[in-house]
């Protein structure tokens, strides 16, 4: 018997949470109730006339990138009322070495959006039979921009086109030929900043609204040029303008509080602008109660009820459904271990623990995972 | 574009090596082993590695210190292709009696893949290719590798292939050598 059917588990292979290779897992979001109503109640508001804009910060296996998931997971499938647009989301990991500045984040966002879908926006603007240029005119108050992107729907130019638009730097025959009399950002992030958001605004005439999703902002630290991050601090707390509400974010950096992240992403001037209740703190789950209310939603998830209940009668295991496959002692000796140290009372801790107990589990044959395979396995986790 | 070239606006995040493949693994183990969460090797054949840069022994050594929860996948000793391999039962006994070390088998593996995930998880790294965990495909044998950083789309390829490791490849392995020890 497969793994899978000797623990009831539907639809699924294990234990493992991830929505990296489980598309589907992007709707669970367990425990944390708090966090969870915070960001939906912010997710809803934030859609009032305005866009959200958030960073979500938490240690190392808080559950951000879930959060992020089960955030596109809402916008996709039960959206806000009053998210009026269709969400066009962006999901990216950040990347960012020792020497990368702002239009290496400009350049990962346009292309998180992609050379193909802006080109369709703009081509959707030209069939309409309207004047493109004068059209691309009423967003954009850069004469650069609205040439460049008039210029990615021409054959043989529009490569050259994409990447002026996504900042990088061209030769002055290139600048020539796409009739820009600069590069992208030579001024400041600024202007990359006012072109994303009137892409954002083409966006919204076709009926979309971009939202990007950014995960590992952890990587903003590895930053060490005193310009690059004043460039980046200006890029974000222009993104972060109430005014600039045609593209939303959601970033997600790994620290244990706001003064461990990237400075230019929690200054006062970013977050002011952002909103401080728009800043999330993810903690470890707090209490033995909260750990144990975790276990059990996972579970119930996880596992078939109907299936699983049937095993227990068959097999006469004498455990309640609630904690099945874990006895009573044994569930309660995980979610013990998992409460005692807090910095490791963390998601991926108590689902890797899970995985590995029931995986023990079945190599030795049982059907239950008891208090000795417990104890041989959380320790190897939380402590 | 060859996937050893840089690529002028993404550093690569793939390298071909060609030569001590599995060693410049081990390598880079060492270099963030501090750091390392799970260890996850699979190698049909193992050796001792006596005379390379990460013996057996230090590896045990490496494992225990840093308590890196560590996942071998082996044929198991009696097989044709581990019998004439003088350094798989030693290198199984050395690495047998760690705790938080997991030793299963499969007599029809042949792939060759290790990963290394951080508690920083842009440290990963992973190595798949041709190469055995042994001293002669370190230092004889032609062997090719690809060494995977977290990066780039590097993420998704090692996200992937430890996520197939632990939770669909060890199905497929009969434990020998649990992670924990369980009392009976």
């Amino acid at each position: 018997m497969e793994f899978r059917e000797w623990f009831c588990l539907k639809n699924r292979e294990s234990f493992i949470i991830d929505p990296k290779i489980n598309e589907t897992d992007a709707r669970f979001y367990f425990g944390q109730d708090n966090v969870k109503q915070k960001i939906t109640r912010q997710l809803r508001h934030s859609y009032v006339g305005n866009v959200p804009k958030m960073l979500l910060i938490g240690q190392y296996g808080s559950g951000k990138t879930q959060m992020l998931f089960y955030i596109r997971h809402l916008l996709l499938n039960t959206p806000p009322p009053t998210l009026k647009l269709k969400p066009r989301i962006v999901m990216l990991a950040i990347e960012m070495k020792s020497k990368s500045n702002h239009q290496d984040l400009h350049l990962q966002l346009m292309e998180g959006i992609s050379k193909g879908v802006v080109s369709d926006w703009v081509g959707s603007i030209a069939k309409k039979g309207l004047n493109l240029e004068e059209e691309l005119r009423k967003i954009f108050s850069d004469e650069n921009v609205v040439q460049a992107l008039v210029k990615l729907i021409v054959g043989g130019i529009d490569y050259v086109a994409w990447r002026w638009l996504t900042g990088q730097d061209l030769s002055i025959k290139e600048l020539e030929q796409l009739r820009v009399t600069r590069n992208l950002g030579q001024i400041g992030a600024g202007a990359m900043v006012d072109e994303l958001v009137g892409i954002g605004r083409l966006a919204e005439l076709l009926g979309e609204k971009i939202v990007f999703l950014m995960d590992e902002a952890e990587r903003f630290l590895n930053v060490n040029n005193a310009d690059a991050e004043n460039a980046l601090e200006d890029y974000f707390r222009d993104l972060s303008e109430k005014r600039n509400a045609s593209v939303g974010f959601f970033i997600a950096a790994t620290a244990q509080g706001l003064e461990d992240a990237a400075r230019f992403l929690v200054s006062d001037a970013v977050i002011t602008r952002m909103g401080r209740q728009n800043v999330v703190v993810i903690p470890p789950i707090p209490t033995l109660d909260d750990v144990k209310s975790f276990v059990t939603q996972m579970l119930s998830e996880l596992v078939d009820q109907e299936v699983a209940d049937r095993t227990i009668k068959e097999n006469s295991l004498g455990i309640p459904l609630a904690s099945y496959p874990f006895e009573v002692d044994s569930f309660d000796l995980l979610c013990e271990y998992a409460s005692q140290e807090p910095t490791k009372a963390i998601p991926r801790n108590i689902i890797n623990a899970i995985n590995e107990c029931a995986i023990t589990a079945w190599d030795e044959k049982k059907r239950v995972i008891n208090s000795e395979i417990v104890t041989g396995i959380a320790p190897l986790v939380f402590e | 574009m060859a996937i050893n070239e840089t690529h002028p606006q993404y550093p690569s995040f793939a390298t071909i090596l060609k030569e001590r493949v599995v060693e410049q693994f081990f390598i880079r183990l060492d270099v963030v082993c501090h750091n390392a969460e799970e260890l996850l090797i699979v190698s049909p054949v193992l050796g001792t590695l006596e005379g390379t840069r990460m013996t057996v022994e230090r590896l045990r050594h490496v494992v225990r210190s840093n308590k890196i929860r560590t996942y071998l996948l082996t044929r198991s000793p009696e097989n044709d292709l581990t019998r004439g391999a003088p350094g798989h039962r030693p290198a199984l006994e050395t690495l047998g009696g760690v705790d938080g070390l997991e030793i299963r088998y499969n007599d029809s593996l042949h792939a060759k893949i290790y990963i290394c995930l951080c508690n920083d998880r842009q440290s990963s790294f992973a190595v798949i290719g041709s190469a055995n965990m042994t001293r002669s495909s370190i230092e004889r044998n032609i062997e090719v590798g690809v060494m995977i950083r977290y990066a780039y789309q590097g993420q998704n390829l090692i996200d992937e292939l430890g996520y197939w490791v632990k939770n669909n490849l060890r199905f497929q392995a009969r434990v020998a050598k649990p992670i924990a020890r369980i009392r009976k």
